[in-house]
């Protein structure tokens, strides 16, 4: 198996709360990503995930854990040594609106990368602009206009465009299609499968939207809380969510086909407080199956399809997967 | 009769240019519906389609530079009018509701939730201040607030936004209106929350035998929560009907569009043709609005406006409905 392109272990953020406490927003999250794979990460709000994203382009310091880049250690790393990274890792923000100078026209935007990352005229850097342009299908007149007389669907290929210009190895997209009309989204996302395939770039999705990471990742981390609870090929998470959690969520999920059958499965109560979280799996507070062993630590994952390769192994942080006994719907089928 | 009539509701908005030239977006463009008694209608597009626009032309709120400069509203069988008028507004607040979209900025955050619930009730005609308070906690038991005479107490800005949009559920419901409209009650809120969130507003709308109008971009919401939808764009509807069917036999090519963007969807027959761009509201086409996105699109399609169908189940504003003239 090759080295992978980023691997994160034991990554950990705290923040600062009222009164000297801390609140994890990641914590403890282990990851790799191979050259040209494509992973999600999914999570509802404050699971940790745009920050697991800002962690890994080093937009904000880890507070333990390294975060290993092809094979060098990045977590302490300086700017000025950051600055030549930041061509190989780019990010692609939620909102194109504010991710781009009102001031600027979008070509000048586009033009920035070039500036900072390579040694090309101003010529050279004009047809690179143009070529760009090019490559995620933006009509040539929008470069001389200014960010406000676009769509929200041009402004995101703009985002693209820039953070793909310094031929980056990885592209960490944050809810990159959330703010977008539903025809204009699915243009977004073949603009990056295709980037995927040509180029060869691994990309980190982070969604809510559990069709779009169905369609396009790989591999899925399920976050609740800061902390992973499942992980594996998401074929296998979409076909056999094992944590209770990724049960609950995936039933939650309302498919644009009226004649889908909807096995909702109800939550129990709201998502705790960070400052407050609850002893052992974070989840025991709502879960249904919880246990008096679900209060004693952090369950261990286990694994599920005997997949070995970090890659391929399908595992859940449930206690109840040992003996089989983790099946929601099993619990709701009987009464 | 029908609970609520539009019918051929056009929206302009007039205001000058830099050049101090008046200009005209043609934002609605003849929208009619009608709406049984008890039925839920989703009404979806994209962003620009009209679809709030038709939600403030129903409640009398449009203000300058827009302009109803066509239309017929009418509401259990009562001309409503098309601006704001003292027949109009006994209807409009009271029998017709909004909730809003965005929670956290729809209330009033210098007021507890449970003054702001009793005063929807005493500008709609309740005196008895012990029955308003009395409803009051009785909705937010209905929208499963726990502790609903505690949170009378609480402030807008210490709620989540999953409780925060049931507090708007209940402050819409809470004078019992015959047609409820609904614009992206669960945008911002999580997947969990959201069908929450919704199978409480389904239930009690049921339970009330009241209509509703649910806007929304979410084509999963209209599948498992609407009766009817109809398709917006451009400031019209182009397919109208029960939402089973619309799913089904996609008889506009946009709609056939729509569809075919969801992930799902794209999964199985991979990735359709690239969209165009949105219609410039100020200079739209004649002939029909989605000529110009439209792979179908022949002469025909040049010279008018297609109609809806009157009076069928299922109608739909296109020359060449599922490419058959």
């Amino acid at each position: 198996m090759n080295r992978p392109l980023i691997e994160l272990h034991d990554l950990v953020k705290k923040f600062p709360a009222d009164g000297g406490a801390q609140v994890s927003a990641v914590d403890r999250v282990s990851l790799s990503i191979q050259a040209g794979e494509s992973v999600g990460l999914v999570g509802e709000s404050g699971s940790g995930k745009s920050t697991l994203g800002l962690l890994m382009t080093r937009l904000t310091p880890a507070s333990s854990g390294q975060i290993i880049f092809d094979g060098q250690d990045i977590t302490h790393m300086s700017d000025e040594q950051l600055r030549r990274l930041r061509s190989q890792i780019q990010m692609v923000f939620q909102d194109p609106w504010g991710a781009l100078n009102p001031r600027m026209t979008v070509g000048r935007s586009m033009a920035e990368p070039f500036k900072l990352h390579t040694t090309l005229t101003e010529a050279q850097r004009k047809q690179a602009v143009h070529e760009l342009a090019e490559r995620v299908h933006l009509p040539m007149e929008s470069l001389k206009r200014f960010p406000h007389e676009l769509s929200g669907g041009q402004l995101q290929r703009v985002c693209i465009a820039r953070s793909i210009a310094s031929k980056p190895r990885l592209l960490v997209l944050d809810e990159p299609t959330s703010s977008l009309d539903l025809s204009v989204r699915a243009g977004i996302l073949e603009l990056l499968d295709t980037i995927r395939k040509e180029t060869g770039v691994a990309l980190l999705l982070i969604s809510h939207d559990l069709e779009t990471v169905e369609l396009m990742t790989q591999r899925l981390l399920v976050l609740y809380l800061g902390k992973v609870v499942e992980r594996g090929p998401t074929p296998e998470i979409f076909k056999n969510p094992a944590h209770p959690y990724t049960q609950t969520l995936m039933s939650a999920h309302l498919p644009a086909n009226p004649k889908a059958v909807l096995s909702r499965l109800p939550t129990v109560g709201e998502m705790p407080s960070p400052l407050n979280l609850p002893a052992g799996c974070l989840f025991s507070s709502r879960c249904p199956l919880v246990r008096s062993q679900c209060q004693q630590g952090f369950p261990a994952f286990s694994n599920l399809n005997g997949g070995h390769a970090n890659a391929a192994a399908h595992e859940a942080a449930c206690n109840r997967v040992a003996d089989s006994s983790n099946w929601l719907s099993s619990l709701y089928q009987k009464s | 009769m029908s609970l609520l009539s539009v019918d051929n509701l056009h929206v302009h908005f007039i205001a000058r240019g830099i050049n101090n030239q008046l200009r005209t977006a043609k934002a609605l463009n003849g929208v009619s519906f009608d709406l049984e008694p008890g039925q839920v209608l989703g009404l979806v597009g994209e962003t620009g389609a009209g679809k709030s626009l038709t939600a403030l032309a129903l409640l009398g709120l449009l203000r300058p530079p827009a302009q109803v400069v066509a239309g017929k509203i009418q509401f259990e069988g009562q001309d409503l009018g098309l601006v704001d008028n003292p027949a109009g507004r006994s209807a409009r607040g009271k029998s017709i509701t909004l909730i809003p979209q965005s929670p956290k900025t729809s209330l009033d955050p210098t007021a507890r939730i449970g003054e702001q619930l009793i005063r929807i009730q005493r500008e709609h005609g309740q005196t008895d201040m012990v029955k308003a308070h009395a409803r009051a906690i009785e909705m937010l038991e209905q929208v499963q607030i726990p502790d609903p005479a505690q949170r009378m107490k609480a402030w807008p800005h210490e709620l989540s936004g999953g409780m925060a949009q049931r507090v708007l559920i209940a402050a819409g419901l809470i004078n019992s209106p015959r047609l409820v409209i609904a614009d992206e009650p669960t945008t911002g809120l999580d997947l969990t929350v959201q069908a929450e969130v919704l199978d409480i507003f389904k239930r009690l709308v049921s339970a009330n035998g009241m209509s509703a109008i649910i806007i929304t971009h979410d084509l999963g919401i209209v599948a498992h929560y609407c009766d009817r939808m109809a398709v917006m764009f451009a400031g019209t509807i182009i397919e109208e009907g029960p939402v089973g069917k619309v799913f089904e036999e996609q008889r506009h090519p946009y709609t056939q569009s729509l569809i075919a963007s969801t992930p799902k969807q794209i999964a199985m027959h991979g990735f359709a043709s690239a969209v165009g761009s949105p219609p410039n509201l100020y200079d739209l086409p004649t002939g029909c609005v989605y000529k110009d996105r439209c792979p179908k699109a022949q002469a025909v399609c040049d010279t008018t406006l297609p109609t809806l169908g009157v009076g069928s189940t299922h109608r739909v504003r296109c020359h060449l409905p599922n490419g058959k003239p």
